[in-house]
C-alpha cells in the first residue's frame, strides 16, 4: 500500500527537478515553466496530506490547493508577457 | 508502494526531466504536457476528482498552449546555436541535488509520514461549490480581484506597446 512517505518523495524529487531547471536553463521561458514544476510539486503535497490527514472529508487539501494553484497564476502570465511584448528575446546571460 | 504508483511516478518524473533537459524548447513544453498529465492521473488516483479534472483543464489544456505561444512569439532564429544551458550548469544541478538529499533525507527519518491509506472520503463538486460560496467566500473574492488585476495590467501593458509602435 501506499504511504505518505512516497508522494512526499516523489513531490521532492519534481520540486529539484525543477529548481534545477530553474538555475541552469537560459531560456527565460523555460526557466518560468520550472517555477511553475515546483509549485505543482507543492500542489502534490498539499492533496496528499489532505488525503492522509485525519479527517479527509473536511476538503481542506482541495481549498489548499486551489487557492495556492490560482494566485501564482497572474504573476505567472504576466511573467510570459512581459517576455514575449517587452524584451522579444528572453535569453539569460551564460 | 503498488504499481499504478509507480507507473505514474514514472512517467512524471521523465516528463518533467525531459522537459527541464531537452534542447528544443517546443520540445520541452510537450514533455511538460506528459509530466502535467501524470500530476492530474496521481490527484485522481489519490480521491480528489475534482482537482485532478482541473489539473488536465489548466494544465495540461491553456498552461502548455500558453508556454508553446510564449516560446514561439519569442522564438529568436540567431539564438538556436546558444547553448541551453548556463556554464554552470553543474553548480546548479549539484544544488538542486543537494536539496532533494536534505528533503528525501527529512521524509524517509521521520516516523509521522509512514500512516496507511484512511478511508476514500467523498470530496463532490456539490460539496466544494457549496463551502467556496459560503465558508470560503471571501478568498475566492479577493482571488477574482487578483486575476481582475493581472488582465487589466495584461491589456495596459499591449496598450503601451501598441503606441511605441506607432
Amino acid at each position: 500500500m501506499n504511504s505518505l512517505q512516497n508522494y512526499l518523495l516523489l513531490s521532492s524529487l519534481l520540486f529539484s527537478i525543477g529548481l534545477a531547471g530553474v538555475l541552469i536553463r537560459r531560456n527565460a521561458i523555460l526557466v518560468l515553466i520550472g517555477i511553475e514544476l515546483m509549485l505543482n510539486a507543492a500542489n502534490i503535497n498539499f492533496i496528499a496530506f489532505w488525503r492522509f490527514g485525519p479527517d479527509p472529508s473536511a476538503l481542506t487539501g482541495s481549498y489548499s490547493h486551489f487557492f495556492p494553484s490560482a494566485s501564482p497564476r497572474p504573476k505567472q502570465q504576466s511573467g510570459w508577457l512581459l517576455f514575449s511584448l517587452r524584451i522579444g528575446i528572453p535569453e539569460l546571460p551564460t | 508502494m503498488t504499481a499504478s504508483f509507480m507507473v505514474l511516478a514514472l512517467l512524471t518524473v521523465a516528463g518533467m526531466a525531459a522537459a527541464m533537459g531537452l534542447r528544443n524548447a517546443v520540445h520541452c513544453v510537450l514533455a511538460l504536457t506528459l509530466g502535467f498529465a501524470g500530476i492530474a492521473a496521481l490527484y485522481l488516483q489519490l480521491g480528489a476528482q475534482f482537482v485532478g479534472l482541473a489539473q488536465i483543464m489548466v494544465y495540461v489544456g491553456a498552461v502548455a498552449i500558453l508556454a508553446v505561444f510564449a516560446i514561439m512569439m519569442t522564438h529568436n532564429p540567431e539564438s538556436a546555436n546558444l547553448p541551453v544551458f548556463s556554464s554552470q550548469w553543474i553548480v546548479g544541478c549539484i544544488v538542486a541535488a543537494a536539496v532533494f538529499a536534505v528533503l528525501a533525507r527529512a521524509i524517509s527519518s521521520s516516523a509521522a509520514f509512514t500512516q496507511v491509506l484512511p478511508p476514500q472520503p467523498d470530496a463532490t463538486v456539490h460539496q466544494i461549490g457549496d463551502s467556496l460560496m459560503h465558508r470560503y467566500i471571501l478568498p475566492l473574492e479577493i482571488m477574482g480581484l487578483l486575476l481582475t488585476a493581472a488582465l487589466i495590467g495584461a491589456v495596459v501593458i499591449a496598450m503601451d506597446r501598441k503606441e511605441e509602435m506607432k
